[in-house]
């Protein structure tokens, strides 16, 4: 089981003056904020708002122009292996649809050296177990992201990223997976969530990163800032970071 | 499956060297059965002509050991374009290009496009199998046709490993 010895200082993932440059464009920009074990951090943001190119910074995947992000204190990068520090959901449709669930896990288990019975109990975990023998290709997407949830508790890491996990669950998979993220948190770890669905984030976060056209809108906890009159302040101040960008409006909708 | 690749395993050149390990061993083994094969069907149907030659015979084992090899070397430098360039359609009409199409434009007798046209796969492969008929005016030896082959695998392994651990993924 995880390691919470280390108390709420350990697993955090520290971003400081982040900026990330593709050509002349500017895509983030000088962006700074913290993300606590034990609770469940939203990262929200508009279509467009650099939400999965800050993910794929913290993961190493992206360099960063300017600034470092780290994870428990390294570089992501730094790290030989992966799955047993940071679990992570990017892109559902990341698959090679030839094979099988099973098969898939059983890889990325062995290129981690983890058991090969850490398998059969994620994949019973997020409920696709009657499906392991099954090739992904047939899989509907509410499947795939389960099978995408399922990698990245693979390595059972301190640390949990998740883009979208919502996209293609029916009702009652958003219910089970907001009761896993909770109880992620409860367990110590530490569990970021990219989604545009600010109604969503009210439901299962503790804290909110709001980005909007690459920049740091809000850094605060929910029960101050969405569940009350602070909800307005942060719709206001999502339409003034974007008035100065003169760009697209920032909305609270799904798309 | 890339993204997937390097979170699961962030140290991207041992991932890099794994995947080449793999395509080099996996398609020398298909050099060697297909080299084999061929020689074997070729022998069967000229020994109804009575000219078989055994692999004891001058320069077959040679031909048999380019033959296998060019399987691999070709697998590389196709890796290599994959690699650089992150495109499959793209990467097939390139490499298809450089293996195949390349060679058979450079047909100047003069020194420089022979000595180009000696430095592709396709023609040092022909090199060390037999004598073509550009080495009868600008000859160069089969450990050159050798060198050829080897640095395009080591040039196309190189820029496997080290052009994705420097991009963004």
């Amino acid at each position: 089981m995880l390691n919470t010895a280390g108390g709420t200082m350990g697993h955090m993932i520290e971003v400081h003056e982040l900026t990330k440059r593709y050509g002349k464009k500017l895509a983030v920009n000088n962006l700074s904020f913290t993300v606590n074990p034990g609770q469940v951090t939203g990262f929200l943001g508009p279509n467009g708002a650099r939400r999965s190119t800050t993910l794929r910074m913290i993961l190493g995947l992206h360099a960063s122009t300017n600034g470092t992000v780290t994870v428990d204190g390294r570089p992501f990068r730094s790290l030989p292996r992966g799955l047993r520090h940071v679990g992570a959901l990017l892109d559902a449709a990341d698959v090679h649809g030839g094979r099988t669930a099973r098969s898939r896990l059983r890889a990325l288990a062995r290129s981690n050296t983890i058991p090969r019975s850490r398998v059969d109990e994620v994949l019973r975990e997020v409920g696709i177990a009657d499906a392991a023998d099954r090739r992904i290709g047939g899989f509907s997407l509410g499947m795939r992201q389960r099978l995408g949830i399922a990698t990245a508790l693979l390595g059972d890491p301190p640390v949990l990223l998740f883009d979208e996990p919502l996209n293609g669950l029916d009702p009652e998979g958003v219910y089970w997976v907001r009761g896993l993220f909770r109880g992620l948190a409860a367990e110590g770890r530490t569990v970021f969530v990219s989604s545009h669905l600010m109604s969503e984030m009210e439901h299962t976060a503790d804290q909110l990163i709001v980005l909007g056209r690459g920049e740091l809108i809000a850094a605060e906890s929910v029960a101050d800032d969405v569940r009350g009159a602070g909800r307005v302040v942060l719709h206001r101040r999502c339409h003034a970071a974007d008035h100065r960008r003169r760009r697209h409006r920032c909305r609270d909708r799904p798309q | 499956m890339i993204r997937t690749t390097f979170t699961v395993v962030p140290a991207r050149r041992s991932v890099m060297a794994a995947k080449l390990a793999v395509v080099a061993v996996v398609t020398t083994v298909l050099g060697v059965v297909l080299a084999l094969a061929s020689f074997g069907a070729a022998q069967g149907i000229l020994s109804g002509q009575h000219v078989a030659v055994g692999f004891g015979h001058w320069g077959v084992m040679r031909l048999l050991v380019a033959s296998a090899l060019i399987a691999p070397v070709s697998a590389l430098v196709g890796m290599g374009l994959a690699a650089a360039i992150r495109h499959s359609v793209l990467t097939i009409v390139a490499t298809i290009t450089l293996l195949f199409v390349l060679p058979s434009l450079l047909n100047s007798p003069r020194h420089l496009t022979v000595n180009l046209l000696h430095m592709t796969v396709s023609q040092a492969w022909n090199r060390i199998g037999h004598t073509p008929a550009t080495t009868e005016q600008w000859p160069w030896s089969v450990g050159g046709a050798c060198i050829v082959l080897g640095a395009w695998a080591l040039v196309a392994a190189a820029v496997a490993i080290y052009i994705p651990n420097r991009r963004d993924q």
